[in-house]
């Protein structure tokens, strides 16, 4: 079983991949465990390229591939074509800092790193490459 | 990539009425948009009273596709043809916010997922309670499967709010996954264990 979605670099088409995902992962009910995982990966993924990814405002186009092996393994691949970014290098946001030292946002990647048995990237030649993937537990 | 199939099955229901069934099978993209519609006019020309759009076999489908059954549905309805999609909830609401009020403290029920399309939900309701001087609420995650970064971002002004304005807010019955995330967030000392009964007396001065 697998879903593959093309998602240009706006925030509207990040929450039409979600739309997707969820009606995908409705079709699969045998994998209910990997739901909020996958609807997490594209959410957080695609949040972090719609925003970041091509800082001049140019078009782009992320591609995403999801698969279910045997509904025993989800695996997650990310590519785009943006600015070289490998959020594996990105530090996480200090959460011990006092509450209003705190600034919101840079929690994506440590929650997929919680979540996900493994994370890979790789930079192939002007691609960003993201993996992710899970075990059913 | 499977090409999509669309087979059409015509049942008779009780009181001599007709339900046609589309059951979709392989792919649905752009490339199976003609598809879709010619069974379409198939299952409009059977005059049925009843269309049901099954997708439980599809083992593929992107943004396109998912308009092109919204599409559908809406060509069917306009028809005055009752239009049923299954195993798809039709764009739903992702997070419902269910507050009550107890003895001077509020307790908020967050059911569903709250991540970018719950959050875009009930962010302005949600923000509401949190702007009082001295306000305390309870935020109960029994019924919230799953929780992302903008959840937590939404959370993060509620308990900035509490130092700022003396409130108090105190986090329940988070399931496992959803603890995972407070903590991760920095957030895991705001979970509240006990009654909530006990929990909510326990807030008031």
């Amino acid at each position: 079983m697998s879903l593959s979605l093309t998602v240009p670099n706006r925030i509207e088409e990040i929450h039409k991949a979600l739309e997707s995902v969820a009606a995908w992962m409705d079709s699969n009910p045998e994998s209910d465990w990997a739901r909020p995982l996958a609807l997490l990966a594209v959410e957080e993924i695609g949040t972090n390229f719609a925003k970041y990814a091509h800082p001049d405002g140019c078009p782009g186009m992320l591609s995403i591939q999801l698969d279910l092996n045997d509904h025993t393994r989800l695996e997650a691949v990310f590519e785009d074509l943006g600015t070289p970014f490998n959020p594996l290098l990105h530090p996480a946001p200090d959460t011990g800092l006092p509450l209003n030292e705190r600034e919101p946002g840079g929690l994506g990647i440590p929650l997929l790193r919680k979540w996900s048995d493994g994370i890979e990237y790789r930079r192939i030649g002007n691609t960003n490459r993201l993996k992710l993937w899970k075990t059913r537990p | 990539m499977t090409k999509l199939t669309v087979t059409l099955h015509k049942k008779n229901l009780p009181g001599g009425a007709l339900e046609a069934v589309l059951q979709l099978d392989g792919s649905l993209d752009q490339s199976g948009r003609s598809t879709l519609e010619e069974h379409t006019s198939h299952a409009i020309e059977c005059a049925p009273s009843r269309v049901v759009i099954e997708i439980a076999r599809l083992r593929h489908i992107d943004p396109t596709g998912l308009d092109l059954l919204h599409l559908a549905v809406n060509r069917l309805r306009e028809r005055h043809i009752e239009a049923l999609l299954e195993n798809i909830p039709p764009k739903p609401e992702t997070v419902r916010l269910v507050s009550r009020e107890i003895n001077g403290v509020t307790h908020l029920s967050l059911a569903g997922h709250l991540d970018m399309r719950g959050v875009a939900v009930v962010e302005k309701e949600f923000r509401n309670f949190f702007e009082r001087d001295g306000f305390r609420v309870l935020i109960d995650f029994s019924t919230t499967d799953l929780l992302s970064s903008l959840g937590i971002r939404l959370l993060l002004t509620a308990v900035k709010s509490a130092a700022a304005r003396k409130g108090r807010v105190l986090f329940l019955n988070p399931s496992p996954a959803v603890s995972s995330a407070l903590e991760t967030a920095g957030l895991g000392h705001f979970i509240a264990r006990g009654a909530d009964s006990d929990i909510a007396r326990g807030m008031n001065p």
